[in-house]
C-alpha cells in the first residue's frame, strides 16, 4: 500500500469538524492521518550533529592529525532509508582523505568492538586529490574562517553490494530502518571538526 | 486501559477515512471504525513510544577525554560534565562510551547523575589498544523527576588500579524508547493521553471525545518535540574558542533554537551565530561567521558551574550553527535545544 506522506504541514481540524452531531466529514480523520504522518516523516526524523573538536577561528595553521578512526551509534527511525551527513573541516593538506561506512551493531551487549558488525554499506569517500575536499575560505572581509562543508549531496546510491561497492564516489548512505547502527569515520591529513547527520526517506511508503 | 506500543510504525492511510455513498458525513449513530481511526491511534501511541526517544543526547569532542593518574576508587574524579535534558516520559536511558583500552582498568567508568547523586557503573577496561564501547541501561534513574523539562548535570568519572586511565573517544546517552504498554502517568505534561488500544473497536460507535483527543495527541506531540542539536564539553583545557554544526531539518521551518543551556566555571559570554543556506547541497564553500551577515544571540554564563539563563530562538531552517566561548578554558559544556 502507498500512502502520501505530506511534506508540508497539514492543519489540524478545528473543534467543530471533529463534533459528531453536527456534520463530521470524512475529511477530519483524512487530517489526522495526514498528521501523524507528516509528523513521522518530517518532524521526528533525526538531525544528529557530532561535535569532534573545538577549533580557533584565528588560527591559520590547524596541523592536520594523522589517520584518526571515530565510531559513532546512531538509532534510526522507522521510515528512514538513507542518510545525508555533512562534515566540517578546518584545515586540509595534500592527500586529506575522509571516508564513511555504515555497519551493524557490534556484539556485546556489555563491552564490544566498535567497527566489528556487518557491513550495511561500504560508503564514499572525500579526497583532496579529485577536488572532494576543499579548504576553508579565508577572507579579510570575515571574522578569521568559519569550516568547510562537504556533503554525500543528494544522488541516491546504486544498490549496495557490501561486499563488492561499484563506487565510493560521495553520495547518500544506505541505511537500515528502525534500527541500531554504527557511523564509522577515518580520516588523514584533514582537520575534521564537525559532522552532521540526517535521517532521509522517501514521501511515499 | 490498555495502550500498548507498536513495534512498527504503520502508516494510517488518510483516503481510508472516506465512506463511499455516503456523501462523506460520518455520524455517531454506531458507525464504528471503518475510517480508519484505530490507525491513527496506533500511529499516535508509536510516535510517543518511539519518536521522541531515541535520539542522541551527548556528544564530545574527543581530544579533551584524557583522564590523568587516577586514584585506585571512586570519587576523586576527573569530572567531565555535562547537561542532558530531563523528561518524564522516558525514564530509561543507555549509554554508550567509546574508549581506547590502552590499560586494564578494573573499575571502568562510573556516569553520575550531579543532582540526586544516583550513578550508573560501566563494565571495566581491559587492555590492548584497541576502541572499545562500553554500554550501560540505566532504568528508573528518576532523573525525570529532578527538574522536569530542564538540564541535568551529568558527570562522567573513571577510577581504577592506579594506572593511567584511557582516553574517551565518545560520550553518548541517549533515550531508550517505550516498548511496553504505556505507563499510567508517564505522558507529556499538556493535553496528551496516548488513546486507548481498544476504544476504536468496529462494535463502538465514533464519538467526539475520540476525535478531540487524537487531535490533542497530534498537536502535543508536535509541540514535544525538542531535541538537543548541539552539545558539547570541556573542562579546563581547551584553548579553542568555536565549535560549529550544521542543524535544522532540510525542507521544513523548524530550524528554531529554543534555548541555549551550558555550564561554565568562571562568567563568561556564549555567542550562537548562524549563516542560513539553501537546502541545495551547496553549503561547503564559504560559510564563515561574519558578524554583519549573521544572526546572533548572546547568552550570558553564569559562574561557578551554574546553569546558563536561557536565550531567545531564532530561526533558520538549514545553516551553520557557531558557538564561541569568550573564555573557552572555562567552559564546560553547552547544551542548544531546538524544537
Amino acid at each position: 500500500m502507498a500512502v502520501r506522506m505530506p511534506t508540508l504541514s497539514p492543519q489540524l481540524p478545528s473543534p467543530g469538524e471533529y463534533f459528531v452531531k453536527q456534520l463530521v466529514t470524512g475529511g477530519t480523520l483524512q487530517t489526522l492521518a495526514e498528521y501523524a504522518n507528516w509528523l513521522q516523516g518530517w518532524v521526528f526524523l533525526r538531525c544528529v550533529p557530532v561535535i569532534v573538536r573545538s577549533f580557533a577561528h584565528d588560527d591559520e595553521n590547524i596541523v592536520c592529525p594523522a589517520t584518526q578512526t571515530q565510531w559513532f551509534p546512531l538509532r534510526t527511525d522507522a521510515l528512514t532509508t538513507h542518510l545525508f551527513t555533512a562534515l566540517g573541516i578546518s584545515a586540509l593538506d595534500t592527500d586529506g582523505e575522509i571516508a564513511i561506512e555504515l555497519r551493524e551493531e557490534p556484539a556485546g551487549a556489555v563491552t564490544a568492538t566498535p567497527g566489528s558488525g556487518a557491513i550495511i554499506d561500504a560508503g564514499c569517500k572525500w579526497r583532496e586529490t579529485n577536488g572532494d575536499l576543499t579548504s576553508p575560505v579565508r577572507d579579510a572581509a570575515y571574522h578569521g574562517f568559519g569550516l568547510a562543508w562537504h556533503t554525500t549531496g543528494l544522488l541516491l546510491p546504486p544498490t549496495i553490494v557490501p561486499a563488492a561497492p561499484q563506487s565510493d564516489q560521495p553520495r547518500m548512505i544506505q541505511c537500515l530502518a528502525g534500527t541500531e547502527q554504527e557511523i564509522g569515520l577515518s580520516w588523514h591529513d584533514v582537520a575534521l571538526n564537525s559532522f552532521t547527520v540526517w535521517e532521509a526517506y522517501r514521501s511515499e511508503v | 486501559m490498555a495502550r500498548t506500543v507498536p513495534a512498527a510504525y504503520n502508516p494510517p492511510d488518510p483516503d481510508r477515512s472516506f465512506v463511499v455513498g455516503s456523501e462523506d458525513i460520518i455520524d455517531g449513530s454506531g458507525a464504528g471504525d471503518p475510517h480508519g481511526g484505530g490507525d491513527i491511534a496506533s500511529a499516535v501511541r508509536y510516535l510517543y513510544a518511539h519518536g521522541l526517544a531515541a535520539h542522541m543526547i551527548q556528544q564530545v569532542w574527543p581530544e579533551d577525554l584524557w583522564f590523568g593518574e587516577i586514584p585506585a576508587t571512586f570519587g576523586a574524579f576527573s569530572d567531565r560534565q555535562w547537561h542532558m535534558k530531563a523528561d518524564g516520559a522516558f525514564t530509561e536511558y543507555v549509554i554508550d562510551i567509546y574508549y581506547e583500552a590502552n590499560a586494564a582498568n578494573t573499575k571502568g567508568f562510573r556516569v553520575k547523575c550531579q543532582t540526586n547523586g544516583m550513578s550508573v557503573d560501566l563494565p571495566s577496561v581491559d587492555a590492548g589498544g584497541a576502541d572499545r564501547r562500553a554500554r550501560a541501561t540505566w532504568v528508573g534513574s528518576n532523573i525525570h523527576l529532578l527538574s522536569g523539562d530542564s538540564a541535568v548535570p551529568i558527570l562522567l568519572y573513571t577510577a581504577g588500579d592506579g594506572v593511567s586511565a584511557n582516553k574517551v573517544k565518545g560520550f553518548y546517552f541517549r533515550r531508550v524508547p517505550v516498548a511496553d504498554p504505556i505507563a499510567a502517568g508517564k505522558y507529556y505534561s499538556g493535553a496528551f493521553i496516548p488513546p486507548d488500544s481498544t476504544q476504536w473497536r468496529a462494535d463502538r460507535p465514533l464519538t467526539s471525545d475520540k476525535l478531540a483527543d487524537l487531535r490533542s495527541c497530534l498537536g502535543t506531540l508536535y509541540s514535544a518535540r525538542r531535541r538537543p542539536y548541539l552539545c558539547f564539553a570541556a573542562h579546563g583545557t581547551s584553548t579553542k574558542a568555536y565549535v560549529a554544526a550544521l542543524m535544522a531539518i532540510p525542507g521544513s521551518d523548524f530550524g528554531r533554537v529554543h534555548n541555549y543551556l551550558g555550564l561554565s566555571a568562571a562568567a563568561q559570554t556564549v555567542t550562537v551565530e548562524s549563516h542560513p543556506r539553501g537546502m541545495d547541497g551547496i553549503f561547503a564553500t564559504d560559510i564563515v561567521h561574519g558578524i554583519g551577515t549573521l544572526a546572533k544571540e548572546a547568552v550570558r554564563l553564569c559562574g561557578s558551574g551554574k546553569v546558563l539563563a536561557q536565550g531567545n530562538g531564532f530561526n533558520r531552517a538549514f545553516g551553520q550553527y557557531v558557538v564561541k566561548f569568550s573564555d573557552p578554558a572555562n567552559a564546560i559544556c553547552c547544551l542548544v535545544e531546538g524544537p
